[in-house]
């Protein structure tokens, strides 16, 4: 390479005012006259430069990965830097940053590579990165779900992230936001894709896509056409067979073939009020009357409110019943008179000893329901703190909790103080495990396996934990449904004392992961001193689901 | 008036607004490498951005003459290269700017250099990275362009001079690391 040290300093004197703007005219001739005159100068101007230009882009680029989350489904990324920046330049002109702010809690999530559980006195699986780098993939939120059943496993709720892929619908329907700003009403029966914030595939079903300025150009992909939206608002009608309907409600449309070939030729264009029918031969017809827009999103809203007074008033129901359990240690459903006395009433009605908890610290706010009661835990200190004499041979632990993040590795459901003979120590790893640890001389502790996703976080969860002194065993559920299933080979009685839900309180216990303060709300807790069967967890979480 | 044509035609108006995927993946390839050729003809990197915003959407409208057996960087590049010029003339006259003389010498010297350009940023980087931490730092902060070069040098208790010679020393120390490092990955290989 040329013009290595020593640099020709004039040259570079004169750059540099050149790009300070201080440069005088005589001094930019002789700048000029050294570029135009000699190919080594110029050599070491453009070096130099593409130093200077390379020093703005680098610090662009480094500013914006500080509060951008990256969102590799969005695009297969061909460089390595910039390019979905680049791409949302060009195909919209932002992408809603509430949107994407609102997803940097998930940022909490960690996912470190699988260890063998150990057996030891505080579980001691260090996480192996603790400085949790923000990572998710979601491309867009639920946002309603009304009368809905699944055509998959994964049960999903109203605020669980979306990542790319299938959404299917046995009926009912959802409410889905993308990131871009575009959202999406999804009418069952229904096959639904999601691609990128700017583009899905239906394979059938009812859509309303709502398009604002931002997500312009966003996509519906079918079979036959695609449906690319200039702004605002159309319907998508699509049957198994192929055969549907697209109508513009407002704004304007753009109908493409799906074949690339003859993409140029075949575009049509739709504007408020117009529609086409179009088969699976692929051969289109206008609409010469207007179709029955879908349900739309104020209906949606007002079913779904109705949905959450009948879920709210089946589980006032089970309430009234769980009350009267004899075999009820505590039990916490959050429903109190008044929220300004810091007390959380146990409402077992044979209760031996009150157990009443104190609050401290967390904010009263909603639970599953607007009209359910949940305690908010979000700093360190907040928490509630039990006393609860007695030995139980058995146990089992409940709650309904929505997670909004894994501040640490572990995030305490109920945590005796400190560590002794006999505890139990309920709680939750920042991978998603279930843990149920108990002081047995080195203590042991049961791990499920990684049961939360990140599109857990944000949702309202049923968690129960049975510990059986009979079968010897332990038993994880999620949701109803038993997770994981240990054996304990000699069980002990647990004895519990002084405790505290959503928090701990180490005794001697100064090192690593002594904070352990959960991060999210609580709306309903139960302490049984019998092993609820699977039938039993399972009913609980039927009559306390928040959506039907 | 002497704006440039294109600028003034609606985004709508030629082509559809979904950006075809042969032109997305040949733009994201090449991107860095135009951002860095527009970058060497202006000396204000945030006009650099400005231009290089426009050369795009320019890019994109253009996109029905680019034909495929060309190389797309050299394609793109010349249409930059008249996206400068076009700017340059547009601008006050307070500012000087370079004659399209020496413009276009300073363009015809990168032709040959254009493949280089990824592994010159990688090894920008690279060389960035090595930096201490407070040198890092005021890049980000003059580069960045959120404050002037006065406010920086406020903060940090010292002259606007003093902050200049800095970046200027910088830049060639990165200047210097960038050729060492093409120059033993050409040795190595």
């Amino acid at each position: 390479m040329k013009n290595m040290t020593p640099h020709n300093n004039q040259l570079i004197q004169l750059i540099d005012a050149f790009l300070q703007g201080d440069i005088s005219p005589e001094d930019h001739a002789e700048l000029e006259r050294h570029l135009k005159e000699d190919p080594q100068q110029r050599q070491l101007y453009v070096d130099y430069m593409r130093v200077h230009s390379g020093l703005s882009t680098w610090a662009t680029e480094t500013n914006q990965s500080e509060n951008w989350i990256p969102h590799p489904s969005q695009v297969e990324q061909r460089t390595k830097l910039g390019t979905s920046r680049f791409l949302l330049l060009l195909v919209s002109s932002l992408v809603a940053a509430t949107l994407l702010l609102s997803l940097a809690y998930y940022a909490g999530w960690n996912t470190g590579s699988g260890h063998e559980p150990l057996i030891v006195d505080a579980p001691e699986r260090a996480p192996e990165n603790e400085t949790n780098s923000p990572k998710t993939d979601h491309i867009a939120l639920l946002t309603q779900a009304v009368g809905v059943e699944w055509d998959s496993p994964r049960n999903l709720q109203t605020g669980a992230g979306l990542s790319a892929g299938w959404l299917k619908l046995k009926r009912g329907t959802i409410q889905v936001e993308l990131i871009s700003g575009a959202s999406v009403l999804i009418e069952g029966p229904a096959a639904f894709e999601l691609i990128s914030p700017l583009k899905a595939f239906c394979q059938y079903g009812k859509v309303r896509a709502s398009v604002p300025e931002q997500a312009q150009g966003f996509t519906i992909e079918t079979k036959r056409l695609n449906v690319v939206d200039l702004g605002t608002e159309f319907t998508l009608s699509l049957d198994a067979t192929g055969r549907g309907q697209v109508q513009v409600i407002d704004g304007e449309v753009e109908l493409h073939s799906p074949d690339e070939r003859a993409s140029r030729l075949s575009i049509q264009s739709l504007t408020t009020g117009e529609g086409v029918q179009f088969d699976q031969r692929g051969s289109i017809n206008r609409l010469t009357e207007a179709i029955m827009p879908l349900i739309n999103p104020e209906e949606l809203s007002h079913l779904a409110e109705q949905q959450q007074a009948q879920q709210f008033i089946r589980w006032q129901k089970q309430n009234a019943r769980l009350k009267a359990d004899p075999s009820l240690i505590a039990y916490y459903d959050f429903e109190e008179s008044s929220n300004w006395l810091r007390t959380l009433k146990n409402k077992s009605q044979h209760k031996a000893t009150s157990a009443d908890g104190a609050i401290v610290g967390c904010q009263w706010t909603s639970g599953r329901w607007p009209q359910k009661q949940a305690l908010e835990f979000k700093r360190t200190s907040d928490r509630v703190r039990l006393h609860v004499p007695g030995e139980y041979d058995s146990l089992t632990l409940m709650a309904w909790v929505r997670i909004e993040g894994f501040d640490r590795w572990l995030s305490s459901l109920m945590l005796t103080d400190g560590y002794n003979a006999g505890n139990p120590h309920w709680q939750l790893s920042d991978k998603g495990e279930i843990i149920l640890g108990v002081k047995t001389g080195p203590g042991k502790n049961f791990f499920s396996p990684v049961v939360l996703q990140p599109t857990d976080l944000g949702r309202w969860i049923h968690l129960a934990t049975v510990y059986d002194h009979q079968k010897k065993e332990v038993v994880h559920y999620l949701d109803g449904v038993p997770v994981s299933q240990h054996k304990i080979e000699n069980p002990i009685p647990l004895v519990i004392g002084p405790a505290e839900i959503g928090n701990w309180r180490p005794q001697e216990h100064t090192g690593e992961h002594s904070i352990r303060s959960l991060n999210g709300r609580l709306d309903e807790f139960a302490l049984f001193g019998r092993a609820l069967s699977a039938e039993e967890v399972l009913k609980l979480y039927q009559s306390g689901k928040p959506n039907s | 008036m002497d704006h440039p044509l294109e600028s003034q035609q609606d985004t709508a108006a030629g082509t559809g607004p979904v950006p075809n995927e042969q032109f997305v993946s040949l733009l994201a390839r090449h991107h860095s490498l135009i951002r860095g050729f527009i970058g060497t003809l202006l000396p204000h990197q945030t006009d650099a951005e400005d231009v290089f915003q426009q050369t795009c959407l320019v890019l994109w409208r253009k996109w029905n003459t680019f034909d495929s057996e060309q190389s797309f960087s050299a394609w793109a590049c010349g249409i930059a290269f008249y996206e400068v010029k076009n700017f340059q003339r547009v601008q006050s006259r307070d500012r000087l700017y370079f004659s399209d003389e020496v413009l276009s010498l300073i363009a015809e010297h990168q032709t040959n250099s254009l493949p280089e350009s990824d592994q010159q940023k990688q090894a920008l980087e690279d060389c960035i990275q090595k930096l201490e931490g407070e040198n890092k730092q005021l890049i980000l902060d003059c580069y960045h362009g959120q404050s002037t070069i006065k406010e920086v040098a406020a903060q940090l208790g010292r002259s606007s001079d003093a902050i200049y010679k800095k970046l200027s020393r910088l830049r060639l120390r990165l200047m210097d690391c960038v050729h060492q490092s093409l120059h033993s990955a050409e040795a190595g290989s």
